[in-house]
């Protein structure tokens, strides 16, 4: 109950700390003279680090009198920024922040969740967090930031009346993405000389290396990407999803569908379970996110998946899309690909 | 001759008794629905108030109040008048918007199962906006304008397709199930062929949402219904003939196509409006009526529309701060919110089956 | 005025008995059901069935593959698993079909039962909360339990929608009246109001529920094995026979509960009866094929145009006219998306719709 004694609990000075970040942005956005001043007044002051820019995916280049601290970011940026030794103090998602796959594994205390259903952000949770920016991906194609319906939604212009916005170009090959996420936790202050990204970093470059020898050592092998559901199989378009163009860069032979059965925005072609042996290959990248049916279930359900000469000879590599923000988990997810690729049998002429 | 004077002074009694009787029924159940309405109209302010307070930040109701009136701190202005009452504003809008369409529909077409949520009107915007959503990748006040578009032509439709020599209400109400059922299949049809992003993006507009609402998007409809509701309250009269079938109605005078053609066009517009704004927020048109009138037992269109809001007012309070730590959007709660306390209404009493 | 408020005029909902019944042994109204008019419609039912026969063959020959005549004979009489055309017809076509007669059949009985039951012409396996409670079990089954087949959350579908029904059902039941068409009418849709609720929350949060719940609420047959059809024969079987054997009650009921009560029937045991099949037949078929409601919406109205409304004819030609559709809408979403497929639901709703709105514009319906 707001009138109940709790509400005087409240510190105040919560309070007036966002009404300083509503007033410094209301001032930012007011004009040139502003910045100019807060800048100043930064240089003045002899902070260490001195005015923070960026070059925004979306908005162009953003500067800040000062390095942001207090990160409230989407969960897959957080899952990229992680890794690098950035953690946020909120991440907003569309799934409980414990149950995302992308940030499995990872520390979260201290973090709170300020979203955890599509488009339910919430605004008062993030200026009750008093952060400093804003992270999330934007994907030029939809004109969208990662989590919202278009950049001209209410809550975006409401969050952006109190933090700025950082985004990361999205839809481009995953290896340009992390570069990106690299640059922007670099500029936020992560050592990427700490041990554990300079390993990450390593590792993930060893893979790359494997991989790109490997596929060269076996030019015959071919591979498609697929998924499925009770009613459609579907065959993966690879230049819609980031880490299948970094494959097809690196010499991997990928079939993909019809260009002309693929639908817009044409991440898959849709597939009668019946025309299941339209798109030979010699190894299967299935699907591996939660909902769609998994391998073991169309064993055993479709005698078709059953007769493709792929998954007879057991050359079914587990696809793990959405997950490819972090060199280390690029490394692992190729490092599998890489063996199985080794390994495999040539069978389709 | 006295006994048959005696006998008429009998009968005269017994009608004058009759008539008094009913006088008295009447009188009470005017009084009811007047403090039924009183009862709303308190409970809904309780909520709009309960709507601005609570938050991540907790803020009294006498800040609330000085934030107003216009002496509120910068913080709290932010919140309280940038934030939270735009929003619940909103929220009343829609309700009263959907409450009163649901009651103008299912009144004029006799018929629980007649309103605009139920009958196709609700399903063209929601179409329209799916196929914004998951075929062109739209967003924000594109779908809303889309959405718009889509209730009214969807509108025009059924009621061409249900023209014959006039609209029947029976035919009209059909034609509705049929464009409906036809459009809600084509709105399966898209999310099950959409990326699965995109079609969880289109399935919380399907459900309706008062998060993200500004005040860009709360003037919308006000401005609508500033003009809306003087045309409800002016064809409240003809509403109440056309309730007692096509007949009735020409005998109190009223002329019973243009009165029906003027209905659907206003009761059209506001869920139209409600639908742009909000999306459809489940069953606010349907359950309004029936609450109302189970309430009140009178056919005035203030209760519905007070019910309408203050069910969008609750179910948003309830899908905001009371689902465990999770925010969802108000239209998962709608249906939670209303339906049972409909369906209790329902099982203690017994006079509502013959009520429309 | 404000006098007719407690009672107000009896609608559509609740219209007067149709004059064309004059009782539930004279149904087509004056006219003497003759043994010509008999022989007629004995022969439109032999009709219907060879083009359910037909429909059914063409189900298993035509999809997205094209499989020669002599291959799809062989797949059902020496089948060879090493050939895929063959798999494919025995796999995929033949259960599918099975689950679409079967479905057809469900759906249009329960239909007309459900129209007949509530009096109410708009009433469909959506109104009594059938679709409601089958999508919160299946999206609960998913969800909690972690059941990610269709084959597995099938009975969960259809435990839901018995309880649902039932739920509706009982509450309709409890005021003085009984449950009265528009107190059916009603607490369905509160009951349907409710239940969505829960699910959407539950789908707005998991996404591997509303990707399963997304492909199973469009209506469809394709992926259904033998492992989903098979076990619902009985059910769809017992529920068929006593909604043909209900005939006679509906024809009572439909002339208004006063009336079929002084006529000997017991109402209250008869809507029971009558909702038993329901929940057996749509439970069944919603389940298995998910939400198809163009089918039980439509077809009680197109089987009375052909026979006029004593229910003893209206029900066995909805269930034969009803598989022919539905099958025959299967068959067409296989062939004109090829190499993909439109989803049953979709194509039934895309030619029922206009069938509909037609047969409103052309002739006076029997307002029920």
């Amino acid at each position: 109950m707001p009138w109940s004694p709790h509400a005087r609990t409240r510190p105040a000075r919560r309070r007036s700390r966002l009404a300083a970040a509503v007033l410094l942005t209301g001032a930012l956005a007011a004009g040139c003279g502003a910045i100019d001043a807060a800048g100043e007044a930064a240089g003045a002051g002899g902070a260490e680090e001195g005015a923070w820019t960026y070059q925004d995916a979306r908005a162009g280049e953003i500067s800040l009198p000062a390095r942001p601290e207090r990160i409230v970011a989407h969960a897959s940026a957080a899952a990229a920024l992680i890794p690098l030794g950035i953690t946020p103090v909120g991440i907003y998602g569309d799934t409980p922040m414990e149950e995302n796959p992308a940030l499995e594994g990872y520390d979260l205390t201290g973090v709170t969740s300020v979203g955890e259903v599509w488009g339910e952000v919430s605004v008062e949770g993030i200026a009750e967090l008093d952060p400093d920016l804003f992270v999330t991906g934007y994907f030029p194609l939809e004109e969208q930031l990662g989590g919202f319906e278009a950049d001209d939604d209410a809550r975006v212009q409401a969050i952006e009346s109190q933090v700025p916005i950082a985004s990361v170009e999205m839809g481009q090959a995953a290896s340009a993405t992390i570069d990106d996420f690299v640059a922007l936790a670099e500029s936020l202050g992560a050592d990427l000389d700490a041990p554990r990204v300079a390993e990450a970093r390593a590792a993930y470059q060893a893979a790359v290396a494997e991989f790109q020898e490997v596929v060269a050592d076996r030019p015959e092998l071919s591979v498609v990407a697929t998924s499925a559901n009770d009613q459609y199989y579907y065959v993966a378009h690879p230049p819609a999803f980031p880490e299948l163009q970094d494959y097809q860069e690196w010499g991997l032979d990928l079939v993909g569908p019809d260009p002309e059965s693929l639908e817009d925005p044409g991440y898959f072609g849709y597939v009668s379970h019946e025309l299941i042996d339209e798109y030979p290959a010699d190894i299967i990248y299935y699907d591996g996110r939660d909902f769609a049916t998994s391998a073991e279930e169309l064993d055993e359900s479709q005698p078709a998946w059953r007769s493709l000469a792929a998954v007879e000879n057991d050359q079914v590599v587990t696809w793990y899309t959405d997950t490819f923000t972090s060199w280390e988990r690029y490394a692992e997810y190729l490092t599998t690909l890489t063996d199985a690729l080794r390994d495999a049998d040539d069978l389709v002429p | 001759m006295a006994d048959v004077l005696t006998a008429e002074n009998a009968d005269a009694a017994r009608v004058g008794a009759a008539k008094r009787a009913l006088r008295d029924a009447r009188r009470r159940r005017s009084a009811r629905s007047r403090t039924v309405t009183l009862l709303l109209a308190l409970a809904g302010c309780g909520a709009f108030l309960a709507a601005l307070c609570v938050g991540e930040y907790t803020v009294s109701v006498p800040e609330v109040l000085a934030s107003l009136a216009g002496y509120g701190d910068d913080g709290t202005d932010f919140i309280v008048l940038g934030l939270r009452l735009p929003r619940a504003l909103t929220g009343v809008l829609v309700g009263v918007a959907f409450g009163l369409s649901g009651a103008i529909f299912q009144r004029m077409l006799h018929n629980p199962l007649a309103s605009p949520d139920i009958i196709g009107i609700s399903f063209g915007a929601s179409a329209a906006a799916v196929v914004a959503i998951t075929v062109f990748g739209l967003g924000g006040a594109v779908v809303s304008g889309l959405a718009f578009g889509g209730a009214l032509a969807c509108a025009v439709g059924v009621y061409l397709l249900a023209w014959r020599r006039g609209v029947g209400g029976y035919r009209l109400v059909l034609v509705g199930v049929g464009v409906g059922a036809l459009l809600s299949s084509t709105i399966s049809y898209l999310l099950s062929r959409a990326d699965i992003y995109a079609a969880q993006q289109a399935m919380v507009w399907l459900t309706g949402s008062l998060n993200g609402v500004g005040w860009p998007q709360a003037l919308v409809p006000a401005a609508a219904l500033a003009v809306l509701l003087p045309l409800t309250a002016a064809l409240a009269r003809p509403l109440r003939g056309l309730q007692f079938g096509d007949d009735s109605a020409r005998g109190l005078g009223v002329l019973v196509e243009p009165s029906r053609f003027a209905l659907v066009v206003v009761g059209v517009a506001l869920t139209a409006v409600a639908t742009a704004a909000a999306g459809p927020l489940a069953f606010v048109a349907f359950l309004a009526d029936p609450i109302a009138r189970r309430l009140t037992g009178g056919t005035a269109l203030a209760p519905p529309a007070l019910v309408g809001a203050l069910v969008v007012l609750v179910a948003d309070f309830t899908a905001q701060h009371l689902m465990g730590g999770v925010q969802f959007p108000a239209g998962v709660v709608t249906g939670a919110v209303g339906a049972p306390y409909l369906l209790w209404l329902m099982a203690r009493s017994s006079r509502i089956g013959r009520s429309g | 005025m404000a006098d007719h408020t407690a009672t107000p005029p009896r609608g559509p909902a609740a219209a007067p008995p149709s004059p064309r019944a004059a009782g539930p042994d004279a149904p087509s109204g004056g006219r003497p059901a003759g043994a010509g008019r008999v022989a007629l419609l004995v022969g439109g039912l032999v009709l219907l069935a060879a083009a359910l026969a037909a429909v059914s063959v063409l189900s298993v020959c035509f999809g997205a593959r094209s499989v020669p005549f002599a291959t799809v004979v062989d797949a059902l009489t020496a089948y060879d698993p090493a050939d895929t055309d063959q798999t494919v017809v025995r796999s995929l076509r033949v259960p599918r079909t099975l689950v679409g007669v079967l479905a057809g059949v469900a759906l249009g009985l329960a239909g007309t039962v459900m129209q007949g039951v509530t009096r109410n012409p708009l009433a469909d396996p959506g109104i009594l909360g059938i679709n409601a409670g089958a999508a919160l079990l299946i999206v609960f089954a998913i969800n909690v339990l972690g059941i990610g087949s269709l084959s597995g959350y099938v009975w969960f579908g259809f435990a839901g929608a018995a309880v649902a029904t039932f739920t509706v059902y009982g509450i309709a039941a409890m005021g003085r009246d009984g449950a009265t068409p528009v107190r059916l009418a009603l607490s369905g849709a509160a009951v349907t109001a409710a239940l969505n609720s829960v699910t959407t929350a539950i789908l707005l949060t998991d996404v591997e529920a509303f990707d399963a719940f997304r492909f199973w609420q469009v209506g469809a047959l394709a992926g259904r094995g033998m492992d989903v059809a098979l076990p619902l024969v009985p059910f769809i079987a017992a529920g068929a026979l006593l909604a043909l054997l209900s005939g006679r009650l509906l024809n009572a009921l439909a002339l208004g509960d006063d009336i079929a009560a002084g006529l000997g029937q017991r109402v209250g045991a008869s809507r029971i009866v009558a909702g038993t099949a329901v929940v057996l037949l749509c439970g069944a078929a919603t389940a298995a094929a998910g939400p198809i409601a163009f089918i039980g919406l439509v077809i009680p109205h197109m089987a009375r145009a052909i026979t006029g409304p004593d229910y003893r004819w209206v029900l066995p030609y909805s269930a034969l006219l009803a598989p022919v559709l539905l099958l025959g809408a299967d068959v067409l979403g296989r062939i004109i998306a090829h190499p993909s497929e439109v989803q049953v639901g979709v194509v039934t709703a895309a030619i029922g719709a206009p069938v509909f709105v037609a047969l409103i514009r052309r002739r006076r319906l029997a307002e029920l």
